[in-house]
């Protein structure tokens, strides 16, 4: 007894340091509960949560001189049942011995899911939210550090048990799944417990519970069918300011709806360009650029396997079917030490989670598209399958136009994805999936340029127990691309471009304790490249074939990452990943005298390799370090370093209008690119996190980064590392977002100011740029806004809109004309000196949700948009072209005027 | 299903004339930037060498601006300067001959009127060479199949020239279709053309047979660096279609070749990359292309447009006609032959359908009468030989045969001489 006392007071001591610490001097006259404790908030640094109405109307007068909170607290509720606890800087008062069994009938009917973080809360503040179950007797005496907490879980509308309901408890980092009956069990400590529900088919909830002793919480899920409030970018609740990573951007698709879309399409990827840091050089154009990276520099991956080509059309849709998709986690800054291969950026995109349940759906038909997602239970709560199909018409409707300058061209897209899931048991669960995309069109009148993406994953979960646990991945992309010319002379050609890669990966978690989480793995990758075939297409065709040799290389990589929690505020997330890279035979490389141009008479070997021999191996540690600091539970100061390396480049023309982008890798003469990363933000959450404000920073580094030389011609040239050049990057900035999740009025609006530059110096005049001086890169834009707004009018109608607003990008332009060699010229100016205008953009949309009736078979809604309603012309490119000597000038632009859109979607 | 069709076709017509849109826009100079532009190739032939300055103008602009009194000269490591001056087409031509010699270095110096001063990089002259063979050839296959082409071959396996560039300079005899002794004069002319007379009086000039000489006007170039010999074999300097006129007589082609060194050569290529029409698959990275003229002010940042290359140079000409590479004779390239409808039985009038052949009668001066009207044949007959230099052919008072230029007068056409060159040979 004498034990249990004295842990008590150590442990209370510790809660109450810093009450203790503070003494105040204050008066009351004739002042009601709630007003004193309104006076002792302020006096105090501290902060009270109760309920108004515990309170009666009894009027205090008193003074205090000097006092602790404490002594004023006792004092004050002496003769009341309200308890108190002082604790980290808060006040929690209870009425004590409230146990509530149930929740009150309306709790899920709210339209806020309020979430009070951990330590954060117990209170019922003065709004209607009663987020806060209590179980267990309050008993300042805590004897025990951990009780049962059990209870069922049953459907809102029918009150049926709910199973396989997931229940995360993030502070133990449990998860369980509801019974049959809907019931479950689990242990919590004591204290303020987190529990988060997933199911598909079901809103996600987020309870908390105060748990105090052994108890019961029931409580009911509603379908998520029904919920119209679905969150637009999803920070799954005060993440943004829990975690210790810095640059991260969480989408989930479910909140996309509303958002005003072009041709009825909803793009998670478009989404994420909306948000700071994240860019497109120009509609039309296919790429990211993130924090200042390269196109190149991002991994973008499907349940785990990369997507070369992550978009249809150029750029104009995502690959992946929006229905299919789940979520996208884009890591700018802190990349878990688990991925690497790219410099600035992962897209974890992950497929949607299986429906064991029931058959169910989602589908849209706009003007363009359609696309269709379904979902089926094979073997109940076992094995679950996931078909996605999206397709164009246009094609097929193109030729069916009467519309002469329409009828030659060709514009088609498909993708395609399957994806199996398999619970084995309880420790083991086994997910496959295939994808397919297909892109066909007409550049110019006389070529067909088609592209498309193949990719394979399988995974396999294994846990050997609670705390450690295992996936094995196995994946296999392939990008292809092909141009088709059938011109009018005899020089009818076929060009084809191919990228393999097969990856292993294990990735092991341990949950050593609450202080120390480890992530730990390795990964092995092997890259096949043909990286041109040239064909002659027709008899009649005079074109010589041509092939590049094939490239051939294996990446590897070791990774542990440690999540260091010293204490409550302060998160360190350390990780370490060594990677290696071998460029394989068989192949032949050139030998270039050092110091002297690389051109071919400064060639002094040529060397040739055979099968699998290593050409040449580079390797290094990645360091991923980033921290945070909490200064209050809703407001985080957070710190990152990170080191990247890239063994995989693009070559991609900057000014062409054919997407001939062709990745290489390392070699002897291409070595590989390193970033390093420097970031720092600050996190903080208003109005219980429905709105989050954050301000990032960033200084990145980057060595070795590739730009060409003038008159690079970069397409079937057996010697590339002629035209390339190496030089350094550097880009800073700082992102700006404010979010509001909740809501009639809801959205973000996000502002960066950012620079992108790069360096190209040597001693060599032929191979520097601009004099070796530092120059803006083709994506340096730097200012940035973007707004995504969504007014709800009625439960029904809804409206939105997006705003757009960025720098124009840098182009190299001609300042004038010259005659050499007889014939006219063009001046150019220095790299990247000019700018093409700005791009503004607003797009509006209307949404109309279909009928609510609980019964329905399916539920539906409209989507009305109409993209550029400005009918802004806002130019993707300005090219030139010398026609019989002379120079002309083009612009090509994408909608230069508004396009409308209605788009019918569905699910059931 | 066509109803649906309907339904889709304005989103999609708007999709696919919008999705990208590329439109001509006009080119308008943002920020020009005036630069020197040096053409300076100097030979190892003894002959007054030349030096070509001129400056980058508006990209509204169409002609060239010449750098005028700049101060040109070019030095040797033999301690030698010569100096140059202007001529009358504002090109520097070196005041004494000289050629350029091996294991020499030569540098240009320039000192612009603006007192701006350019240096080149020290160049040596480059191999010797020579061309073994220049010959026309009917080519049989390939993109250029059924086309004249004039291949040069060059032995250079004793040498260590491997990059060359060529310029041309073409020749051709033309004979017009129709040529008479005498020509018409125009006098008592009454009100602007509206009454005349017209003298038919002795030709005094020639205008029957003229040369035209053209020179190249693109960057040709090749190399036998991926060769695994250094000769250069059938390598095409000019190719002519079967049916072009430049065929229709005698045709003559003197090539330059020029042996450059890397630098030079790959200076040449990228102009000539930058500017050549693109195709999907090649294009090329655009930028300012740094030659071998450097400011002497290292801290300016002002840019020179140009290379100072110092060459071997090795010319031959050839003649060929077209029986000599088997083709038939080509077409005039304009239709001359007199035409007429004269089945077109409502018509009192001769009526003329070829307007380089014209046959006019001066009675017939237009103005009323019963239909048909009358057509003023007097006033077109003004005009043509007034103000668009036609010639007579025959025809006394009033009914004149008259010719356009371009098939009677042969030194209407551009680049066109009627005295026949030094070198030519029939």
């Amino acid at each position: 007894m004498k034990k249990t006392i004295l842990l008590y007071i150590a442990l209370f001591s510790i809660y109450m340091l810093n009450a203790q610490s503070e003494k105040i001097s204050v008066s009351f006259s004739n002042n009601s509960t709630v007003e004193i404790l309104e006076k002792l908030e302020q006096k105090s640094n501290l902060r009270f949560y109760y309920q108004d109405n515990w309170f009666d109307t009894y009027k205090t007068t008193n003074s205090y001189e000097n006092k602790t909170i404490e002594f004023i607290l006792s004092d004050l509720f002496s003769s009341s049942s309200i308890n108190f606890l002082i604790y980290d800087n808060k006040v929690i008062l209870t009425n004590n011995s409230i146990v509530y069994q149930e929740l009150p009938d309306d709790f899920f009917k709210t339209e806020e899911q309020s979430y009070y973080p951990e330590n954060d809360a117990i209170f019922y503040n003065q709004y209607n939210s009663k987020n806060v179950i209590t179980v267990g007797k309050q008993n300042v005496n805590l004897k025990a550090q951990e009780f049962r907490v059990s209870g069922r879980v049953t459907e809102e509308n029918t009150g049926k048990p709910v199973e396989g309901l997931v229940l995360i408890l993030p502070k133990t980092n449990k998860q369980i799944t509801t019974d049959k009956n809907g019931r479950f069990s689990v242990t919590v400590p004591s204290g303020l417990n987190t529990i988060e529900t997933k199911l598909l088919g079901y809103q996600e909830q987020s309870l908390n519970v105060l748990v105090y002793g052994n108890g019961t919480v029931n409580f009911k899920i509603a379908e998520s069918a029904e919920a119209l409030d679905e969150v637009l970018i999803e920070s799954t609740r005060n993440q943004n300011v829990k975690e210790a990573i810095v640059g991260i951007t969480r989408i989930d698709i479910a909140g996309l709806k509303n958002i005003p879309v072009v041709l009825g399409e909803r793009d998670i990827l478009k989404i994420a360009t909306t948000l700071p840091g994240i860019k497109t050089a120009g509609e039309g154009s296919a790429g990211f650029n993130v924090r200042g990276g390269r196109a190149d520099q991002n991994l973008i991956l499907l349940d785990d396997a990369v997507i070369y080509s992550p978009s249809h059309f150029l750029g104009f849709f995502s690959a992946i079917n929006p229905f299919a998709t789940g979520s996208v986690d884009i890591y700018k800054a802190s990349i878990p030490a688990e991925y690497g291969g790219r410099l600035s950026s992962v897209f974890d995109i992950k497929t949607k989670e299986p429906n064991y349940e029931k058959f169910s759906g989602e589908g849209s038909i706009g003007p363009i598209t359609g696309s269709v997602n379904l979902q089926t239970p094979i073997v109940k709560d076992k094995i679950s399958l996931t078909t996605a199909v999206r397709a164009t018409y246009s094609d097929w409707i193109l030729r069916s136009l009467d519309e002469e300058s329409l009828k030659n061209s060709e514009a088609s897209f498909y993708d395609v994805l399957l994806k199996y899931d398999h619970k084995i048991n309880e420790n083991n669960k086994f997910q496959a999936t295939g994808y397919y995309s297909k892109d066909k069109f007409s550049i110019t009148s006389d070529s067909i340029f088609g592209y498309n993406n193949a990719l394979a994953s399988l995974k396999w979960d294994h846990s050997f127990n609670d705390k450690h646990k295992a996936e094995v991945i196995a994946v296999n992309s392939q990008y292809k691309y092909g141009i088709e010319y059938e011109g009018p002379s005899n020089s009818n050609f076929d060009f084809d471009y191919k990228i393999n890669e097969t990856q292993l990966k294990l990735n092991m978690k341990y949950l050593h304790s609450d202080k120390h989480k480890f992530t730990y793995g390795a990964s092995t990758k092997l890259y096949q490249i043909e990286p041109g075939n040239l064909s002659a297409k027709g008899n009649e065709s005079i074109i010589e074939p041509k092939q590049l040799n094939k490239e051939k290389g294996l990446e590897s990589a070791v990774y542990i990452s440690d999540k260091f929690e010293v204490n409550k505020k302060l998160l360190f997330d350390i990780g370490l990943r060594y990677s290696i890279f071998s460029a394989l035979g068989a192949n032949t490389q050139n030998v270039y005298e050092a110091n002297v141009p690389k051109n071919e008479s400064s060639i002094t070997e040529v060397k040739t390799y055979s099968n699998n021999e290593t050409i040449e191996t580079y390797g290094g540690a990645e360091f991923r370090l980033s921290m945070r600091y909490s200064l209050t539970p809703s407001l985080s100061v957070k710190g990152s370093f990170n080191k990247t390396i890239q063994y995989l480049h693009l070559l991609s023309n900057n000014t062409t209008m054919s997407p001939t982008d062709t990745w290489k890798l390392s070699d002897l003469n291409t070595k590989p690119q390193e970033a390093y990363q420097y970031s720092v933000g600050v996190y903080k959450n208003f109005d219980n996190s429905d709105l989050e404000v954050s301000l990032e920073g960033y200084y990145k580094k980057m060595n070795n980064i590739l730009d060409y030389k003038v008159g690079a011609e970069l397409i079937l040239n057996e010697s590339i590392e002629q035209e390339l050049l190496q030089g350094e990057g550097k880009a800073y900035g700082v992102e700006f977002l404010i979010k509001k999740k909740n809501g009639n009025l809801n959205g973000w609006i996000g502002y960066s100011y950012s620079k992108a530059l790069l360096k190209l110096q040597n001693d060599i005049p032929q191979e520097q740029v601009n004099n070796g001086d530092y120059f803006p890169a083709n994506y340096d834009k730097p200012h940035d806004f973007s707004m995504v707004l969504n007014y709800k009018l009625t439960k029904k109608y809804s409206f939105s809109a997006n705003f757009i607003y960025q720098t124009g990008r840098p182009i190299t332009y001609p300042i004038g004309k010259f005659n050499f060699a007889g014939s006219e010229q063009v001046l150019y100016s220095d790299r990247n000196q000019f700018r093409i205008p700005d791009y503004y953009r607003l797009d509006v949309g209307f949404n109309i949700e279909g009928s609510h009736k609980l019964k329905k078979l399916a539920h539906s809604f409209w989507n009305i948009s109409v993209y550029n309603v400005l009918g802004r012309n806002n130019p993707y490119s300005v090219f030139f072209v010398n026609n019989d000597g002379k120079v002309k000038a083009y612009q090509s632009s994408i909608f230069s005027i508004p396009v409308p859109t209605v788009s019918y979607n569905f699910k059931f | 299903m066509k109803i649906s069709f309907k339904y889709f076709s304005p989103f999609l017509f708007v999709f696919f004339l919008c999705f990208n849109c590329t439109e001509e826009i006009a080119l308008e100079t943002e920020a020009f930037e005036d630069v020197l532009v040096v053409e300076a190739t100097l030979t190892n032939e003894l002959k007054h060498q030349e030096v070509k300055l001129s400056k980058t103008y508006f990209l509204e602009g169409n002609s060239e601006t010449i750098e005028n009194n700049a101060i040109v000269s070019i030095v040797n490591t033999l301690g030698e300067t010569y100096n140059f001056s202007q001529n009358g087409e504002g090109i520097y031509v070196s005041n004494s001959t000289f050629e350029a010699v091996p294991n020499t270095n030569y540098k240009l110096i320039i000192k612009t009127s603006d007192g701006k001063e350019y240096n080149s990089l020290e160049t040596q002259l480059t191999p010797l060479s020579q061309i073994d063979e220049l010959y026309p050839e009917l080519t049989q296959e390939g993109p250029n199949a059924n086309k004249i082409q004039v291949f040069l071959n060059s032995n250079n396996e004793t040498t260590n020239a491997q990059y060359f560039r060529y310029e041309y300079i073409e020749t051709h005899k033309i004979i017009m279709p129709y040529y008479s002794e005498f020509d018409a004069e125009l006098i008592n002319i009454v009100n602007g053309g509206q009454e005349f007379d017209i003298v038919v009086v002795p030709q005094t000039e020639n205008k029957q047979t003229c040369y035209i000489t053209n020179a190249s006007t693109n960057i040709i170039q090749t190399s036998t660096n991926d060769l695994n010999n250094n000769i250069i074999n059938k390598f095409a300097i000019r190719t002519i279609d079967q049916d072009d006129a430049l065929l229709r007589e005698r045709y003559s082609i003197k090539v330059k070749q020029y042996v450059q060194n890397f630098e030079a050569y790959q200076y040449y290529k990228i102009i000539n990359d930058l500017s050549a029409d693109e195709s999907l698959l090649s294009e090329s990275q655009p930028g300012f292309v740094v030659g071998n003229v450097k400011p002497v002010d290292a801290s300016s940042s002002k840019r020179v447009i140009g290379y100072f290359d110092v060459s071997s140079v090795s010319s031959r000409r050839i003649f060929f006609n077209f029986n000599d590479v088997n083709i038939s004779q080509p077409p005039y390239p304009y239709n001359c032959e007199y035409e007429t409808n004269t089945f077109n039985p409502t018509s009192p009038y001769p009526f003329n359908n070829n307007e380089n052949h014209l046959i006019l009668d001066y009675t017939l001066a237009g103005g009323g009468g019963p239909p048909p009207p009358v057509p003023n044949q007097r006033g077109l007959l003004y005009n043509y030989l007034a103000n668009k230099n036609y010639q007579y052919l025959e025809g006394d008072f009033p009914i004149y045969t008259i010719l356009s230029p371009a098939c009677s007068d042969c030194t209407s056409f551009s680049s066109s001489s009627n005295i026949q060159p030094d070198f030519w040979e029939d």
